[in-house]
């Protein structure tokens, strides 16, 4: 209880002194233009209320309480930070990171080269060339993604008529070439097998706003 | 008249004349006064338009586009698809403006809501049964249908049945089809009756079971094929070799001029990263108006497979070795340097390009060397190859149209230029052109009159005693086209003369009926360089090697088996210089890779002698180059340069000696017919027993010709499936 | 004017009701309270000063043309001769093609395909200047429209009335030939109508010189192949030249461009049967009978039910209910069981009960009640009738004759017919009724030839006057459902 108010004592304090560390910056230069309006609160006209408060703050060292009760606090709150590589926070299902090629339930791929996000890629970063497979449907011989032309915009994802090319949730792909962000159909293909559960989840998510 | 009417179900529409280059009656529409127009209103905007103008062509003309199906400008009106229908003031119901006439002060209001609304149900009813498989469909970005519905479709669909499915057919390796997306327009099946002149595409069953094909499954056996791939409005019909290729809009697209036959029919070339993916049709009305044949379209899968992309030499061994341009052009040098001049030969084949020809004759002329052959023959005895009249096709192509009678001698067009065979099977339609022939008996595509093949015919007709000169003499209009395939014969001469006195008389006799200007006599040549080369003052024919053996022989492009390794002496030095590992590169010497047609800016003149250019679409393989470039290289390194080192010197050059081959798309008149037949019977001709025949009598002959369609698996394919009875693949 | 025929007219059924002092306003509010407004609106315009004529008088035995209607006489030449065929036609003929067009014109004859085109008009388009083709005449004997049966018993029955007819018809629009197209399926009636021209070229009535009038004039009979859409003219020309049976564009028009490129005129059975008749018995005397604009007299064909159906001729203009009880023996189960009548073959809308009470049976009459005289095949059906699937039948019918050339008919028959078919069962939305409305009105009027029309109308009738029926279908089949879950 006493820490509390303690703690709610050197906050308080704490303000004010900020408030005067602000109050110094008398010599402003830009003060001139009349134009600006001041969208700060009004600075307290230092009074002799003001002057005995700081001092007396001083004095009794309030503030080295106060961030003695802030570090009590922090021990025992929950962190702000997460562990990284071992911990995660929450991705929105709309996240946009690596790029997947899918395939149907049956192991058949999605893509049928109909190559309408190679045409509206404002990146440019997608190439493909199709070719008729064996049992005469329409399927590409290359899809190449440029990883490191790509920005991320997402719509590769909206053009596919098939759902075959996403963005998945996936974001830890660096690499320490150059040449291992030039994708290739396999890399895509591969990275829609392992990603499949969570992409598909998320488009099931999403599919009210799709 | 009951020809045309039988051809064409609706109405024979006679076009104004803004329109004339849509038009597909001309020479109605010649005669016609322009007087007599009428006035009607779109939109409350007053038009004059000819009478006998459909509401289509008056709201064209006002500057609005009806939207359309079934129509197509050059085939007769269907009407079926009910996609143009507009409302007429005082009309209980929308009208097909296809169809429908236009009447003294009609009122036609194509933007109206009945109109919008005819169109939006229309729409809807097509888009019912139609697969929407755009994604996997090759028309895609390029179709009718999809763009329509940008402006008349719905965003969703009211239709909660089961879709139509139909089985797909197999027509040939050249069309795929995907007969679910058809719309029963009927385009193809009355491309295939009115242009083609083959009657095997039709429509079976009835209702919404209608499909189009051919009955039982059978090759659809044209050499216009392709073109059904063109004018089909949605993707039931696309193009086999070029499946899944490409997007419209990843391509580049180059205006270019075709090499595969004399026509020189003008194509568009459809490129993407310096790769050849597809050829398509450009209108040029006096030439193959919107069609080409599938030799044109289809044969461009050759420039990609045996070609030569880097020099090669004879090394220690006897073999040809790959080498560089710093090696082999210097050898080539020193031996030209070499050698005499009458020893040294060059033999021009069928795809080179007049720049070249200039630069070679240029280079040989300089060693003081005459001995420029060309690979096909032509006559040299009488006016020979000094008059132009003397091997053009004079009266053009467009000018068949205008004809009454045609005679042809040993030539069978449909192979050997497909466009021309149109053209004269379209006068046939609906002219009432009359044709007859003398030569192999082959199905051309319309009914012709069959005089034999024997040139006694030939002599007969020449000397008036034969019952077809009534006929002839009877003609306002005749034309006598004589194949060049005739000048193989060794009466080339002979046949020549006859076939010049019969033009010259028929000639005489029309300009007595008062066609003052109308010429008779047409040769149609085979390859496309010829009469560039002709012009050029290249000797027609090999004759002269045969007589001068050469120590050194330049064969540009030569793969039509005219020069033999057994024919040149032991110790002939042979430089190659072409495309295709074909015929002629095995026995070389060096060669020296060049230019396809797609890859260079060059001049080609077709059998009419129009000037023609094509334009690089991309670059040549390897290190291959141009080839008028490779000569002024050789002169340089020879010592004497060419005085000319970019396209614009090359051109001026070349048009010192022959000013009409850079007049572009223009065709020069050439009108010494008398002077040609004098010297042809100075030079005595005789004729020989042997029956006129041609090389190409059936379909399967037609494909493979010359390098680059020999290197073409497509057209490889097309030989097989016209051979058998069934197409080999699906 | 109008408020006068009105009142006379109408007094006959207020009998009773004091309303003399009554100005014409007041009865007009009395009945709209009566909810009779239409109605009396609809006999009134249709109210003639020949109206007494039809409603108490049968047709007499002596005006009717079809002698012969139910075979109990001999149909070849000599039985025919008896009852009147081929007498003076060599007189008819030789008074020339404009005598017999103004007998046809005078006569008020409309088409009886189905159409109702004035027919002295459409046979006179053929008298243009000559351009040396030759003309042809073209019956239509292509019988195909369910619940149509007037032609065939003419064919069997009675071939030498069309024999006839053919000669002078062809006569009047100086036709080089008769063509007879004819149904396949009519095998008995192509024998006998061939056995008649057989008779009448032995005769001397057709061939050269036929009938010794110096006239020139072949009949052929040419038997189709069993396709309903044959019977649209054009596409009839279309087989009749050895083509696919599919209509052709108009214009141009058969008698510009008909069969064989010639100038042409494709005629009904009926029509060319009665033209002799009405060259011998006058025009006026055919007039006699009907209204203004609808005269002379038809065969009318019930089928359905009725007690009794029956082909049979009575003049034009007959009220309905008088025609079915007179001559049917009346609706199975009396008047009052009757759900609906399709009056003029399946291409025409069905009207409900309530309009059939007291519609007259002729072109201008049935137009006003939405529907048509087609070719006056009634079709009656009981309160015991699915008229959901009757109509559906229909459909299917015409999907399944529907030539598939141009897209509105391809498509959208097909698509009513899945609908219908959906209907039929109650499986589908209420807001599906206005689609099906829609979708049938982007049908009609925008096809090359009329079967689009006459699909689209039959489920237009049926969504006018039956609503109420689809949805509690509708309603029936989601109970069932939600039972069954």
């Amino acid at each position: 209880m006493a820490l509390c108010n303690v703690y709610k004592l050197s906050s308080y304090l704490t303000r004010k002194s900020i408030d005067l560390v602000g109050s110094t910056r008398a010599i402003v230069t830009s003060s001139s233009c009349l134009s600006y309006k001041l969208v700060n609160p009004k600075q307290d006209v230092p009074s002799l209320r003001n002057i005995v408060d700081t001092n007396a703050n001083a004095v009794f060292g309030t503030e080295l309480l106060r961030g003695l009760g802030m570090v009590v606090a922090k021990t025992f709150s929950e962190p702000a930070t997460i562990n990284y590589p071992f911990e995660k926070g929450p991705l929105s299902p709309r996240f946009r990171g690596e790029h997947a090629l899918r395939r149907y339930p049956s192991g058949e791929e999605r893509c049928i080269a109909c190559k309408l996000c190679e045409a509206i890629c404002p990146a440019q970063a997608i190439t493909i060339e199709a070719e008729e497979r064996e049992d005469g449907s329409r399927r590409t011989t290359r899809y190449d993604i440029d990883m490191t032309k790509c920005i991320f915009c997402g719509l590769c994802q909206e053009a596919c008529p098939v759902d075959a090319i996403v963005e998945g949730p996936n974001f830890e792909y660096s690499t320490e070439t150059h040449e291992e962000l030039l994708y290739n159909k396999e890399k895509l293909l591969e990275n829609g097998d392992r990603w499949e559960t969570e992409i598909a989840a998320n488009i099931e998510a999403d599919y009210l706003y799709r | 008249m009951l020809r045309s009417a039988l051809h064409k179900v609706g109405p024979i529409v006679n076009l104004p004349g803004r329109f004339s280059r849509y038009s597909c009656v001309k020479i109605c529409q010649r005669n016609q006064s322009t007087d007599n127009r009428i006035e009607v209103f779109v939109n409350d905007q007053s038009v004059w338009v000819e009478p006998g103008t459909t509401v289509l062509q008056a709201c064209e003309i006002a500057g609005i586009q009806i939207p359309r199906f079934c129509y197509h400008d050059r085939l007769s009106v269907a009407g079926n698809c009910r996609m143009c229908l507009v409302e007429i003031e005082r009309s209980p119901k929308p009208q097909a403006s296809c169809a429908m006439p236009v009447m003294k002060g009609m009122r036609i209001k194509p933007d109206s809501d009945v109109s919008k609304k005819a169109r939006e149900g229309v729409m809807e009813f097509l888009l019912a049964n139609h697969p929407l498989d755009c994604p996997i469909c090759d028309q895609g970005g390029e179709c009718d249908l999809q763009d329509q519905s940008m402006m008349y479709g719905s965003d969703r669909s009211r239709f909660l049945e089961h879709k139509r499915a139909v089985e797909d057919k197999n027509i040939g390796p050249l069309v795929k089809t995907i007969m679910t997306r058809c719309i029963q327009c009927t385009r193809c099946v009355r491309f295939a009756d009115e242009i083609a002149g083959v009657s095997e595409l039709g429509t079976t069953g009835r209702g919404n079971d209608m499909q189009i094909g051919t009955y039982v499954e059978k090759m659809f056996k044209s050499e216009l094929s392709g073109n059904i791939i063109d004018i089909c409005p949605v993707g039931a019909l696309t193009s086999k070799p070029y499946a899944f290729t490409a997007r419209p809009w990843e391509t580049r697209k180059t205006e270019s001029i075709d090499v595969m036959d004399a026509v020189g029919s003008n194509i568009i070339v459809s490129t993407r990263a310096g790769d050849v993916l597809r050829i398509l049709p450009r209108l040029h009305e006096d030439i193959n108006e919107e069609w080409i044949s599938d030799k044109t379209r289809f044969a461009c899968d050759g420039l990609k497979r045996q070609r030569l992309t880097q020099p090669m030499m004879r090394n220690r061994e006897g073999k040809l070795a790959m080498c560089s341009w710093e090696d082999a052009l210097p050898i080539v040098a020193e031996k030209m340097v070499n050698t005499k001049a009458e020893e040294m030969s060059a033999v021009v084949g069928g795809f080179a390009d007049a720049e070249t020809l200039t630069c070679l004759k240029d280079l040989l002329n300089r060693y003081d060397s005459e001995g420029l052959c060309t690979e096909e023959l032509f006559i040299t005895d009488g006016a020979g190859t000094d008059l132009r009249s003397n091997y053009l096709l004079n009266t053009s192509i467009a000018g068949i149209e205008e004809a009454d009678l045609v005679l042809l001698v040993g030539t069978n067009p449909r192979f050997e230029a497909p466009l021309l065979n149109a053209r004269i099977r379209k006068a046939w339609v609906h002219n009432e052109l009359d044709v007859a022939a003398i030569g192999s008996k082959v199905d051309l595509t319309y009914s012709y009159q069959h005089l034999g093949d024997s040139t006694e015919t030939l002599k007969q007709i020449a000397d008036g005693s034969h019952p077809f000169c009534k006929r002839l003499s009877e003609a306002s209009r005749p034309m006598v086209i004589v194949g060049s395939e005739v000048f193989k014969r060794d009466d080339a001469t002979g046949i020549h003369a006859a076939v010049a006195t019969i033009a010259q008389n028929a000639r005489l006799r029309s300009q007595k009926g008062g066609q003052d200007d109308w010429k008779v006599l047409n040769v149609l040549h085979k390859v496309a360089s010829q009469v560039a080369a002709l012009d050029l003052g290249y000797k027609p024919g090999i004759d002269h090697i045969r007589k001068n053996p050469p120590k050194l022989l330049i064969l540009l492009g030569a793969d039509g088996g005219a020069v033999n390794k057994e024919d040149l002496p032991k110790d002939c030095f042979i430089v190659y210089i072409g495309t295709h590992g074909d015929h002629s590169a095995p026995f070389a010497d060096v060669i020296l890779p060049s230019a396809a047609y797609t890859e260079k800016t060059a001049t080609f003149v077709n059998t009419e002698g129009r000037a023609q250019q094509s334009q690089t679409a991309v670059s040549p393989p390897g290190f291959a180059r141009e080839d008028w470039k490779i000569i002024r290289a050789l002169s340089e390194i020879m010592g004497s340069p060419l005085p000319y080192d970019d396209l614009d010197g090359v051109r001026a050059r070349m048009s010192e000696f022959s000013p009409n081959l850079t007049k572009y798309d223009a065709v020069e008149d050439a009108n010494y017919f008398n002077q040609a037949v004098q010297l042809a019977r100075l030079a005595k001709p005789s004729l020989l027993n042997q029956p006129l025949q041609s090389s190409q009598l059936s379909l399967a002959d037609f494909y493979m010709t010359d390098p680059i369609t020999r290197a073409s698996t497509t057209m490889s394919k097309c030989v097989r499936a016209a051979n058998e009875d069934l197409p080999p693949d699906l | 004017m109008h408020c006068k025929i009105l009142l006379s007219y109408n007094s006959v059924n207020f009998v009773g009701k004091n309303w003399s002092g009554l100005s014409a306003q007041m009865f007009l509010v009395q009945s709209v309270q009566h909810g009779l407004t239409s109605k009396l609106a609809r006999v009134a315009s249709c109210a003639h000063n020949q109206l007494c004529h039809y409603t108490n008088l049968p047709l007499k035995d002596e005006d009717r043309i079809f002698t012969n209607l139910y075979g109990r006489h001999d149909w070849k030449l000599k039985g025919a001769v008896q009852r009147g065929d081929w007498y003076k036609t060599k007189e008819i003929i030789l008074k020339g093609s404009d005598w017999i067009l103004q007998q046809i014109k005078d006569s008020g004859l409309r088409g009886r395909g189905g159409a109702g085109f004035p027919t002295g008009m459409k046979w006179s388009f053929m008298n243009r200047p000559p351009d040396g083709r030759p003309k042809y005449l073209v019956v239509n004997a292509d019988e195909g429209e369910p619940g149509t049966c007037k032609d065939r018993e003419i064919m069997r029955h009675d071939p030498h009335k069309l024999v006839e007819g053919c000669l002078v018809a062809g006569r009047s629009m100086g036709a080089r030939a008769a063509y007879i197209y004819i149904r396949g399926e009519f095998y008995n009636e192509a024998s006998n109508l061939n056995v008649a021209i057989r008779e009448a070229y032995a005769a001397g009535l057709l061939g050269k010189d036929a009938c010794g009038s110096g006239y020139d004039f072949d009949v052929f009979v040419h038997r189709g192949a069993g396709a309903y859409i044959c019977g649209e003219e054009t596409s009839l020309i279309e087989s009749l030249e050895g083509k696919q049976g599919k209509p052709r564009l108009k214009p141009p028009f058969p008698a510009e461009v008909g069969v064989f490129g010639c100038p042409t005129t494709v005629a009904n059975v009926e029509t060319v049967a009665v033209a002799p008749t009405i060259c011998r018995r006058t025009p006026q005397w055919f007039a006699n009978f009907g209204r203004e604009r609808n005269t002379g007299t038809k065969l009318f064909n019930i089928s359905g039910h009725v007690n009794n159906p029956c082909t049979v001729e009575e003049t034009m203009s007959i009220p309905m209910k008088v025609l079915i009880e007179k001559h049917c023996g009346g609706v199975r189960g009396g008047w009052d069981n009757l759900l609906c009548v399709i009056p003029g073959g399946s291409s025409t809308p069905l009207i409900p009960k309530s309009v059939c009470d007291d519609v007259l049976m002729d072109f201008d009459a049935l137009v006003e009640a939405q529907t048509g005289l087609g070719t006056a095949a009634l079709i009656v059906m009981d309160k015991s009738t699915d008229v959901i699937r009757a109509i559906a039948r229909l459909m299917e019918f015409y999907k399944h004759e529907s030539c598939g050339q141009c897209t509105p008919c391809r498509e959208g028959v097909n698509w009513m017919n899945d609908t219908l078919a959906r209907f039929t069962r109650g499986d589908a939305d209420p807001d599906e009724i206005d689609s099906l409305w829609e979708i049938s009105k982007q049908v009609e009027g925008h096809t090359i030839c009329a079967l689009g029309d006459g699909a689209a109308w039959p489920a237009q009738g049926l969504i006018r006057h039956m609503r109420p029926v689809l949805e509690e279908r509708m309603e029936q089949y989601q109970m069932k459902k939600q039972q069954a879950l």
